[in-house]
């Protein structure tokens, strides 16, 4: 396709990237490779590291650090003691350390003075000085404030500029070929096993999650083999490279949650109500929402209203709305719905992911007045498909016909262009990932499944994502092995 | 005539090493020592260290490098920088709060002239 198309920027994204990071440095301080200063205490005992872990972890060795430029400099630390530095080092490179109750408050002390990040914050003291152990779940998230749980900060918003149009049209209207490869991948690889390929490619924020394990996702990459769309060869090797642990993650940056979120939405919710995933705390689901697309959403909703939260906000960073709804909102949401609200109507109310609402109900034993039907059937979607979108959509009868003609969308899309309207786009990436989520998965819309009762397709998924992730080797093609990219990753930063 | 020996001698010469010294630290040329407390630091030159203080002396002898850095347990930066300053220039003022504690500072430091038992005491003038 045109021009636009070569610029599409595609992110490459491994989900284990921060862990491998921090295991290859602990395993490079232990081998003392790299390192690059060396710390003396007490008793001219000496510590070797690496000043980009040490500067990590402490703003105070950042500005001392910062103006050195030795190849290797030492740091001198009189009246410190060995384990007071040893188990700050392990601190610093893990994120954790056992140490006994009698130490504490000598090692907290030098972690005060050098303001160990975690054991030391000037803003934000959240430590327990009593506890023994510390995880990083302890470390007041400094830097990012959204971070209540030891699960790493979403990616940097800042990768998703503000859509070009010509891009994000391309990229919606790829999406709505990508399914049916999507498909024969699940079947062909058995290694992806779980639906959240999509997902991940979708949900920043969900796909840093550590519970998540999966991370390949075939986004872009699957238009380039089944369409003729466009090819990117860079992206195209990855993509294979579907290693066990499918450290790759592929989306396409311009997707963003726009035409991603409806298509995370569709595609994933069979298997969201049974997945691990949604097995989460409140904490957990607030930072789930901080992505729109995150909470399992109601198609149905999302296709109807839903979507209008989508549309105005385009251009910001997924973080800007994490603070929809404040766990008030969902207690009184479920109190709501306890009283015999429905479940779509509470969380209108309040504001709550009807999907997320849904899942907390339904967790609590209450039984909803209507469950929320799951999206075979669509109301009239009018109001979030701008360019005579809805009026094809709104009957009940196959709402979804007009959304994939490919024509249909590409003259909407035209029009989208030529009228510059970001909400036609949005529009129609919505139609675009809608279709890619429900085409290859379920004969069209034959028959409404009820919302939640887990159709055999819901099982299957689910049998993929659980018990076949980690059975099968990777699929053959295999470029990147994990372990050595993160190496080659840590070894290339010291 | 050839074993005529002549005494040459430079009367400033001790205030210009003084001068010297202290105009390099301002401008921290030829610096090679960071000296490092309460956040904050301060560059030094590990021969006037050496020269002033038998502590900074021993640990820099015992610990040879390029340009160490020293982080200094339990010393307010500000009573660092006065001690540097007596290192440099011989003379600081301290306000008399402060004295206690810069002098248990500069015990600690082994500061020649501030921690050595009174063989000759660093005369204290009151000033404001």
């Amino acid at each position: 396709m045109g021009s636009s198309e070569g610029q599409q920027t595609f992110c490459l994204k491994w989900n284990h990237h921060k862990t491998n990071l921090v295991e290859i440095l602990d395993a490079l301080i232990k081998v003392e490779t790299y390192v690059d200063c060396t710390i003396v205490v007490d008793d001219q005992v000496t510590f070797k590291a690496h000043r980009v872990v040490l500067a990590a972890n402490s703003p105070y060795f950042q500005s001392i650090l910062a103006d050195v430029p030795m190849d290797h400099c030492s740091i001198l630390f009189p009246g410190v003691k060995e384990f007071e530095m040893r188990a700050l080092l392990e601190y610093m490179y893990t994120g954790e350390v056992n140490v006994t109750q009698a130490h504490i408050p000598r090692i907290m002390k030098v972690a005060e003075q050098l303001e160990v990040k975690g054991l030391f914050d000037m803003t934000e003291l959240r430590r327990r000085p009593g506890s023994t152990e510390r995880t990083p779940a302890a470390s007041p998230p400094r830097v990012v404030p959204a971070a209540p749980s030891s699960i790493s900060p979403p990616a940097p918003i800042t990768r998703w500029p503000p859509p070009p149009t010509a891009p994000l049209l391309s990229a919606a209207y790829d999406s709505a070929d990508m399914n049916p490869l999507k498909r024969k991948k699940l079947s062909s690889m058995l290694a992806t096993r779980d639906t959240p390929i999509l997902r991940n490619v979708l949900a920043q924020t969900t796909s840093v999650d550590s519970s998540q394990p999966i991370s390949l996702v075939c986004h872009p990459i699957n238009h380039n083999e089944s369409t003729r769309l466009h090819s990117n060869d860079s992206t195209h090797e990855p993509e294979r490279a579907g290693s066990p642990q499918r450290p790759f993650d592929y989306r396409p940056r311009r997707l963003s949650s726009r035409a991603s979120s409806p298509h995370y939405n569709r595609s994933d919710r069979s298997e969201d109500a049974h997945s691990p995933y949604t097995e989460r705390s409140f904490e957990e689901d607030t930072q789930r929402s901080f992505h729109p697309s995150s909470p399992p959403t109601n198609f149905q909703q999302d296709v109807r209203g839903g979507l209008a939260p989508y549309v105005p906000p385009q251009q910001k960073p997924e973080w800007k709305r994490y603070k929809q709804y404040t766990r008030s909102d969902i207690m009184s949401a479920i109190e709501c719905v306890r009283n015999g609200m429905s479940a779509l109507q509470a969380s209108r109310k309040y504001g709550v992911p009807s999907r997320t609402l849904y899942d907390k109900v339904k967790k609590l034993g209450i039984t909803t007045s209507r469950p929320m039907s799951r999206g075979v059937k669509r109301e009239p979607n009018g109001a979030a498909f701008p360019y005579g979108l809805s009026g094809t959509g709104g009957d009940d009868g196959n709402p979804t016909t007009p959304l994939i003609d490919p024509s249909f969308l590409q003259q909407a899309l035209e029009g989208a262009t030529r009228d510059g309207g970001r909400e036609a786009l949005h529009a129609m990436a919505l139609a675009a990932a809608a279709h890619a989520a429900l085409t290859p998965r379920t004969p069209p819309r034959s028959s409404p499944h009820s919302p939640r009762t887990p159709p055999p397709d819901e099982d299957h998924v689910e049998d993929l994502s659980v018990s076949r992730r980690r059975d099968h080797d990777p699929p053959a093609g295999v470029i990147v092995p994990p372990r050595n990219f993160a190496l080659d990753c840590s070894s290339e930063r010291d | 005539m050839g074993d005529q020996q002549f005494f040459l001698k430079w009367n400033d010469f001790q205030t210009n090493m003084v001068t010297s010294f202290r105009h390099l630290r301002d401008e921290k040329s030829f610096t090679d020592v960071t000296l490092a407390c309460e956040g904050q630091t301060c560059k030094a030159h590990k021969m006037v260290l050496s020269a002033c203080s038998p502590y900074f002396k021993s640990l820099l002898e015992e610990n040879p490098s390029k340009h160490p850095i020293i982080i200094l347990k339990d010393v307010s930066y500000l009573h660092l920088q006065a001690i540097l300053e007596f290192m440099y220039a011989g003379e600081v003022n301290v306000s008399q709060e402060q004295l206690p504690a810069f002098l248990k500072t500069a015990a600690r430091l082994k500061v020649k002239g501030l921690a050595e038992p009174p063989p000759q005491m660093p005369s204290i003038k009151r000033e404001g």
